[in-house]
C-alpha cells in the first residue's frame, strides 16, 4: 500500500480528510468503496469524471488482474482501469468511512 | 413544407446510439469525413410529411470538452452547423452518466431532444424512470425508446421533427452553478463587447462557463483574435478566485456541480430498487476477463474467426470460381480463340479482367464472413474484453489495451483501422499503433493466403500455417511498436480508462449493415483499382510482342505464354528486379506480382493469375496453384508469405496514414520500414527454409 505522498495537489484537500484512505490499486475485489480523490492530469480528471468516476463515487472493485489492469463496478457500469491510473484514484472503504 | 431537415444524434459510447440511428435511418446511409479530420461521419436519409430529413450520427463521446479527437468534432458540429434538433440518445440503465452529456448539449442552447433508450433494460434492473417529470426537470421532451426492437422510434422520429420544425417546444432548463460561480460567469460576460463579438456563433454563457474551464479548445482560438486580452485576464482573475474559495480547479467544480444538477433531477423523478451485484455480463466476464484463461480465450476465438473465414467460406468461393470459368469459356467462345500474345479483346477480357479481377472477386465470401465475425465481435461488447485482458501485455511494448481494438480491425481492413486510432488519447501511442497495424493480416491478404497455403502446405497443417501468418503479424507488430517507443516515439503513455459494455447479443440489421458496408468497399475495390490493375498489368504482361519467330517455334501455348511474358514489359522489369529479389525465392514473376500488390494487396493474386495465364480454366484457383507448386519451392512460398504479410503496405494504408498523423514522414517511415522488415525476413525464412 502506497502511503499518501506529498505531490497530491488535485483534490489534495478532501483526500486529506480521510486518514484512511488508500490508492484503488491497493483496495480489495467486492469491497464498496468510495472514491475521496483523484491525482492526475486536468484533461484527464475531467475525462473521468464525465465517464462518473469523480469524487463522491461509490465503486467497487470487480476484479484485479495482478499487475496489469482491474475491473471497476460504478452502478451498472463497467470501467476497466490501467494500474497506472488506479495508482492515483483515492478510496475509502465504505464501512470505514461511516466510522469516520 | 420542403426544406431540408438537420437532426445530429448524440450520445454516450455504448448508449446504443447506433442502433437507433440503423432503426431510423434504415439502409439509407452514407459514410463521409468531417472536413478537415478524418473521423468518420456517417449520414442517413429519410422524407417526412414532405420534408427532406438527414440524420448525421455523431461520434460517441461522454461529454463535449476537447479532451479527444471525437470530442472536439462532436462540439464543432453541433457549434458550427447548428443543427435543427438534436437527438441525444440516453441509456436508461446507466441514466445519470449519461445525463452528463445531455446537460452540456443543454448549455449549448440548442433544442434536445432524448431517446430514453434501453428501458427495457432498466426495467429490468428495478430502474423506474417518471418520464414526464425528469421531461419538466430538464425543459426537454423524452421519448422511451428500445432500440433494439425499434420501439418508440417511429415517435422519436415524430417528436424530434415537431420540434425541428417549431411545433414543439424544446427549452433545455437553464444550469445555475451556485452563487461563486454565477458571479465569475457575470463578471466575464461582462468583460465581453456586446458590439463586437468575440466568437459570434458560441453562446456567451456557453463560451465564459468554458473560459472558467480552461478549454483549450476555446482559449487557442480566443487567443488569436484582437481584443481577446481583456477577456482572457478576466478569466483568468476568476479561476484564481474560484481555486482560492473552493480549493479545487474550477472544472472540477463545475462538473461537480453538473452532476449535483442531475441528482437532484433523478432523485425527483427515478425510483431505483436494489442495485444488482451479479448481472449476466459480470458472469460471462468471470471468464472472458479470467487473469489466466483470458488470453487463451482470446486466441481460441481469433482462430476460430479465421477458421470460417477460410473454411466456411470456401465453397460459395468455388462456385463463383467455376462460374468465372464458365463465362471464360463462353468469351473465348463467341470471340474465338486468339494466338498468345496478340492483344485482342478476348484475351483482355479473359486473361486481364477475367483472370484479374476473377481471382480477387472469387475470395468475396471469405473477406464477408471475416468482417462478419469482425462485427460480432465489436457488436457483443468482446472487443473491450480483449483490450483489456491485453492491457498488461500491451503497456510493457509502451502502449496500452485501446490500441489493440484498431489491431483487431485491422485484421479486416487497415483503412478504418488506422482511422480508429483516434479513440488512443495520447499521440505517441496513437502514431506507434498507426506504424504496425499493416502487420495485421488484412482481409485483402487473405486471398493470397488462400492462395499459397494450399498450394504449398499439405492439407492437414494449413490451418496451422494460417494461424501462424495472423499471429506472427501480430507479434511482430507488438517487437516493433516496443523498438519505436524506446527509440523516435518515445515518451510517456497514456493510462487506459476504458467501459466496459455489457454483453449484448448483436441484432441481425445491425451485423448485416455493418458487414454489407465493408464488403461493399471491398467489391468497389475491385471493381476499380483491381480493375484498373489487372488492365494494366494485363497489357504489360503481352506487350511489347515477340517477333513471330520466336513465337511460332513454341511447340504449347505455355511455351508459348512464357515466350510472351519474358519479352513483354513485365517480364523485363520483372528480371531487372531478379537479382534483388532471388536470394528470397522470388522469380521475376512474383517479382512483378508483389509490386503490384502495392496498388492493393489482392493485385498479387491478380497478377499471379495473369502471368500463368490460368483465366479460361474451369477450376481457375486449383490451376494456378498447381503451376506455382511446378515454379516454386514451398522455402519460396513461405517467403511470398511473409513478404505480403509484412513488406509494402498498399497505397490507400500509405494515403491514410498520411493523413491521420498529420505528415508524409510517417506514412514514409511505416512504407519504407515495413518492407525492409519484411525483405529481411522473407530472406531470412527461404534462405533457412530452402536448406532444411
Amino acid at each position: 500500500m502506497t502511503p499518501l505522498g506529498k505531490d497530491i495537489e488535485v483534490g489534495a484537500k478532501r483526500i486529506g480528510d480521510y486518514t484512511n484512505a488508500l490508492p484503488l490499486s491497493a483496495a480489495k475485489e467486492d469491497v464498496e468503496l468510495r472514491l475521496v480523490g483523484t491525482r492526475c492530469g486536468r484533461g484527464l480528471c475531467l475525462h473521468l469524471a464525465a465517464m462518473g468516476l469523480r469524487p463522491g463515487a461509490l465503486i467497487r472493485v470487480v476484479r484485479t488482474h495482478g499487475p496489469g489492469p482491474l475491473i471497476v463496478a460504478m452502478g451498472n457500469t463497467r470501467m476497466a482501469l490501467g494500474r497506472g491510473i488506479a495508482h492515483h484514484l483515492f478510496v475509502v472503504p465504505i464501512e470505514d468511512h461511516r466510522d469516520s | 413544407m420542403a426544406s431540408t431537415i438537420k437532426i445530429a444524434l448524440a450520445g454516450n459510447p455504448n448508449s446504443g446510439k447506433t442502433t437507433i440511428f440503423n432503426a431510423i435511418t434504415g439502409a439509407r446511409q452514407h459514410v463521409a469525413n468531417y472536413a478537415g479530420v478524418t473521423v468518420e461521419r456517417k449520414e442517413g436519409y429519410f422524407k417526412k410529411n414532405g420534408a427532406d430529413v438527414v440524420v448525421v450520427d455523431l461520434p460517441g463521446t461522454y461529454s463535449l470538452t476537447a479532451y479527444s479527437v471525437e470530442e472536439k468534432v462532436a462540439r464543432d458540429f453541433l457549434l458550427d452547423e447548428r443543427p435543427d434538433v438534436v437527438v441525444n440518445v440516453v441509456d436508461a440503465s446507466n441514466l445519470e452518466r449519461n445525463l452528463y452529456l445531455t446537460v452540456q448539449l443543454m448549455e449549448l442552447g440548442l433544442p434536445v431532444v432524448i431517446a430514453l433508450n434501453m428501458t427495457d433494460v432498466a426495467k429490468s434492473r428495478g430502474v423506474e424512470i417518471d418520464i414526464p417529470r425528469l421531461s419538466a426537470l430538464l425543459g426537454i421532451p423524452i421519448v422511451a425508446t428500445v432500440g433494439t426492437k425499434s420501439q418508440g422510434v417511429e415517435s422519436l422520429v415524430e417528436t424530434a421533427l415537431a420540434v425541428a420544425t417549431g411545433s414543439l417546444v424544446s427549452k433545455p432548463a437553464p444550469i445555475r452553478y451556485g452563487r461563486e460561480i454565477e458571479e465569475e460567469i457575470a463578471k466575464i460576460l461582462d468583460s465581453f463587447d456586446p458590439a463586437a463579438p468575440l466568437l459570434p456563433q458560441y453562446p456567451s454563457r456557453w463560451l465564459a462557463v468554458k473560459l472558467l474551464e480552461e478549454d483549450s479548445d476555446v482559449v487557442e482560438k480566443l487567443k488569436t483574435l484582437p481584443g481577446a486580452d481583456a477577456v482572457l485576464r478576466k478569466a483568468a482573475a476568476s479561476i484564481a478566485h474560484l481555486r482560492g474559495v473552493t480549493g479545487d480547479t474550477p472544472e472540477i467544480v463545475l462538473a461537480d456541480r453538473r452532476y449535483g444538477f442531475i441528482s437532484g433531477a433523478c432523485q425527483e423523478s427515478v425510483a431505483s430498487t436494489v442495485e444488482m451485484r451479479h448481472i449476466m455480463s459480470d458472469k460471462i466476464d468471470v471468464l472472458m476477463t479470467h487473469r489466466v484463461l483470458g488470453i487463451p480465450i482470446l486466441l481460441v476465438l481469433m482462430y476460430g474467426v479465421f477458421y470460417a473465414a477460410f473454411y466456411a467460406a470456401s465453397a460459395p468461393g468455388e462456385w463463383i470460381g467455376s462460374l468465372l470459368g464458365w463465362l471464360g469459356f463462353q468469351i473465348s467462345a463467341i470471340l474465338g480463340p486468339g494466338a498468345h500474345g496478340t492483344l485482342t479483346l478476348r484475351s483482355l477480357i479473359v486473361d486481364g479482367v477475367i483472370g484479374g479481377v476473377g481471382s480477387v472477386i472469387v475470395f468475396l465470401p471469405n473477406v464477408m464472413v471475416l468482417f462478419l465475425a469482425i462485427a460480432v465481435l465489436e457488436d457483443s461488447g468482446y472487443m473491450a474484453r480483449a483490450a483489456f485482458v491485453m492491457d498488461h501485455l500491451m503497456h510493457k511494448m509502451g502502449l496500452h489495451g485501446k490500441s489493440f481494438i484498431p489491431m483487431i480491425i485491422g485484421f479486416g481492413c487497415s483503412v478504418p483501422a488506422i482511422m480508429s486510432t483516434r479513440i488512443i488519447e495520447n499521440r505517441l501511442g496513437r502514431l506507434t499503433t498507426m506504424m504496425v497495424i499493416p502487420l495485421m493480416s488484412c482481409g485483402a491478404r487473405l486471398p493470397i493466403y488462400a492462395l499459397l497455403i494450399p498450394a504449398f502446405f499439405a492439407p492437414q497443417y494449413r490451418a496451422a500455417a494460417l494461424w501462424f501468418i495472423y499471429v506472427f503479424g501480430v507479434l511482430l507488430a507488438i517487437a516493433i511498436a516496443r523498438l519505436l517507443r524506446g527509440t523516435v516515439l518515445k515518451g510517456e503513455s497514456h493510462p487506459l480508462v476504458m467501459e466496459l459494455p455489457p454483453y449484448r447479443f448483436p441484432t441481425v440489421k445491425g451485423l448485416l449493415i455493418h458487414t454489407w458496408e465493408r464488403s461493399w468497399l471491398y467489391v468497389k475495390k475491385a471493381g476499380t483499382i483491381i480493375l484498373a490493375a489487372s488492365v494494366l498489368l494485363w497489357f504489360a504482361a503481352n506487350w511489347p510482342a515477340p517477333p513471330a519467330d520466336r513465337l511460332a517455334a513454341a511447340a504449347s501455348p505455355e511455351e508459348a505464354h512464357t515466350v510472351v511474358l519474358a519479352n513483354s514489359l513485365v517480364g523485363r522489369v520483372g528480371r531487372a528486379i531478379e537479382p534483388v529479389i532471388a536470394p528470397l525465392g522470388f522469380d521475376w514473376r512474383a517479382g512483378t506480382a508483389l509490386i503490384g500488390a502495392t496498388a492493393a494487396k489482392e493485385v498479387f493474386v491478380a497478377q499471379m493469375g495473369i502471368v500463368f495465364g490460368v483465366g479460361e480454366s474451369a477450376d481457375t484457383l486449383e490451376e494456378l496453384r498447381g503451376k506455382m507448386r511446378a515454379n516454386y519451392s514451398q522455402a519460396s512460398g513461405i517467403a511470398m508469405l511473409l513478404f505480403a504479410l509484412i513488406a509494402s503496405p498498399c497505397v490507400a494504408t500509405v494515403a491514410i496514414t498520411r493523413k491521420e498523423s498529420g505528415s508524409w514522414k510517417w506514412a514514409l517511415l511505416q512504407w519504407g520500414g515495413l518492407t525492409a522488415v519484411g525483405y529481411m525476413m522473407a530472406l531470412v525464412a527461404y534462405q533457412v527454409a530452402s536448406r532444411l
